[in-house]
């Protein structure tokens, strides 16, 4: 383990004196609200948070935006994003129900795959439009200047109504199977919040560089490809051997998948140590991330 | 009079990838492992040479240069879109702008959300945004069109709604470059009177175009840009725009 660590964190440290990270930012300055100073450097963390703050509406209208494009037509527009979680949840369900039969307990596999399946598919989903947002806006940001950070945030926003309604068609498949969701069910806000924390720090710290060499995002495609198997989805944790069990908790992901399964579903334990490292990394990955998608804003702004 | 922007020694370089449409990790990596000298791949372009100029409330500024001068990059450094090499720019007011290539709209938005989302980044509230909505639909003139996306607009129709939400807000600075030469004869005229009482209001206006007539009109002060540097700052504008035009043709993009 320890070993693995000093890797990370090896390779972060070149990948950042690479991208020149270790830049200064401004010092703090009190400021007359609208006055600006605008040098080569970063601002300050406070002054990006005030600035943040100012600019919460223009989140507000990226997110009805966003919202409203994806339910145009309400009727068809639910239909249609009900279609591919269920196609998913189908096509898993067929091939490993017959072919390969993994044992989910006492759960109905199918319940299974779709607890898995709905958040995953939110991920994947967030992870594309995060890594992108830079790109997708360009247009915008290259010709009025607000703060760009407010693209991945609110970008972030809008796939949480089709996990919405992905949890929603869940619960009436587990009506439908005769399972009812336990009392812990009101935890499942505090988890979906960790998904979409977790997502955020992914794409600030990758959002800057796709913007920057355009075949990382390329990469990244594999890379989900492989993390979808990465995670208890099409599986339970427990048929792994358990050396495999024990280095799949350190992917981020399986903590809170296996939790929003516990809460949902009531399947297994609420995975204590699995979720700790979840939120742990998390909030390293925002850290990173705000840090990353500042200092990386000189050089992507004349990229994308 | 108060100071409203004070550059200092402000300079912008562009890094320019020779045979690259654009940058990919592999190339990068590939290249480190070459013996080819970087400056042959990556070429310096300094688009902006320590410029320093204060400009006060109220004041009108014409921008004058060739093209590839530096007058956009200025002006995209004054608006934020980009940030500096080096130097530094004290802005003292929100800035509202409509730089060259277009306003910033979002392409699938209709002209009236539109209106909305670009008058919030410019910093206006919600109800200012309710009250002034007829006002800036009425003096785009493109009333016909307004719930239509923006994709579907002329470039004519877009410079219109963009400038008539770029001057509707209250904006302490006002920088359009070159914008307002889309419009028709008629939508010139408008701008020029709108832009009359926006001084009157002590606002200050920041201008770039290359129709002297209507700078001659406008302005108190022309600044003139040459390969990154300014070659003439003055009150004078006709003896100004008159050295301008009688400045030999310099070849563009030099370092």
């Amino acid at each position: 383990m320890l070993v693995l660590f000093l890797f990370f964190c090896g390779s972060s440290f070149v990948i950042a004196s690479f991208f020149r990270l270790f830049a200064r930012a401004q010092p703090r300055r009190r400021l007359p609200r609208h006055h600006v100073l605008v040098t080569s450097r970063p601002q300050h963390w406070t002054v990006m948070l005030k600035e943040l703050w100012h600019a919460r509406e223009i989140a507000m209208i990226f997110i009805r935006r966003d919202i409203s494009v994806q339910y145009k037509q309400t009727l068809i527009g639910i239909l249609w994003f009900l279609l591919r979680p269920i196609a998913t949840v189908a096509i898993f369900a067929t091939i490993f129900r017959y072919i390969v039969r993994f044992p989910a307990g006492e759960t109905p596999y199918a319940l299974f795959v779709m607890s898995g399946i709905v958040p995953w598919l939110y991920f994947s989903d967030a992870f594309q439009k995060g890594i992108n947002c830079l790109q997708g806006s360009a247009g915008l940001i290259t010709r009025i200047y607000f703060p760009r950070i407010i693209l991945p945030i609110s970008l972030l926003v809008a796939p949480l109504a089709d996990l919405g309604v992905g949890m929603g068609a869940l619960l009436l498949v587990m009506l439908l199977y005769g399972v009812l969701p336990p009392p812990h069910l009101v935890f499942l806000p505090f988890f979906v919040l960790l998904l979409y924390l977790f997502a955020l720090g992914l794409s600030l710290c990758i959002a800057g560089p796709q913007a920057i060499f355009r075949d990382i995002g390329i990469l990244l495609g594999f890379a989900l490809l492989m993390w979808l198997y990465l995670t208890p989805i099409i599986y339970p944790l427990d048929i792994l051997p358990s050396f495999l069990q024990n280095l799949l908790i350190y992917n981020p992901l399986t903590g809170i998948v296996q939790s929003i399964r516990w809460s949902v579903l009531g399947y297994g334990e609420l995975p204590v140590h699995a979720l700790g490292i979840s939120i742990v990394v998390t909030a390293l990955l925002l850290i990173a991330g705000v840090q990353v998608f500042a200092r990386l804003e000189t050089r992507y702004i004349d990229q994308v | 009079m108060s100071l409203v922007i004070t550059a200092t020694n402000l300079s912008k370089r562009y890094s320019i990838h020779i045979d690259r449409a654009f940058r990919t990790f592999r190339d990068t990596l590939a290249d480190a492992f070459r013996n080819t000298p970087k400056d042959k791949l990556v070429q310096k372009f300094w688009a902006l040479q320590n410029i320093s100029f204060s400009i006060r409330a109220g004041e009108c500024v014409g921008i004058v240069g060739r093209n590839g001068a530096g007058k956009s990059t200025l002006l995209k450094i004054l608006s934020r879109v980009t940030l500096p090499t080096s130097g530094k720019v004290v802005l003292r007011g929100r800035v509202a702008s409509l730089l060259e290539l277009g306003t910033g709209f979002h392409p699938e938005l209709t002209g009236r959300e539109n209106i909305v989302l670009n008058a919030t980044i410019l910093g206006e509230s919600q109800q200012n945004i309710r009250r002034k909505m007829d006002a800036i639909i009425d003096f785009s003139g493109v009333e016909a069109f307004i719930d239509t996306p923006i994709k579907r607009y002329s470039s004519g129709m877009q410079t219109r709604l963009g400038f008539a939400v770029a001057s509707h807000i209250e904006g302490e600075i006002l920088i359009v470059d070159e914008a307002i030469s889309t419009g028709d004869f008629d939508f010139q005229k408008k701008c020029t009177m709108l832009i009359h009482e926006i001084l009157k209001s002590g606002r200050t206006v920041l201008l770039v175009s290359h129709e002297n007539s209507s700078l001659e009109e406008l302005c108190s002060r022309i600044i003139h840009v040459a390969q990154g540097q300014i070659v003439q700052d003055s009150t004078d504008v006709e003896q100004a725009l008159a050295t301008y035009l009688e400045t030999p043709l310099a070849p563009i993009n030099k370092a």
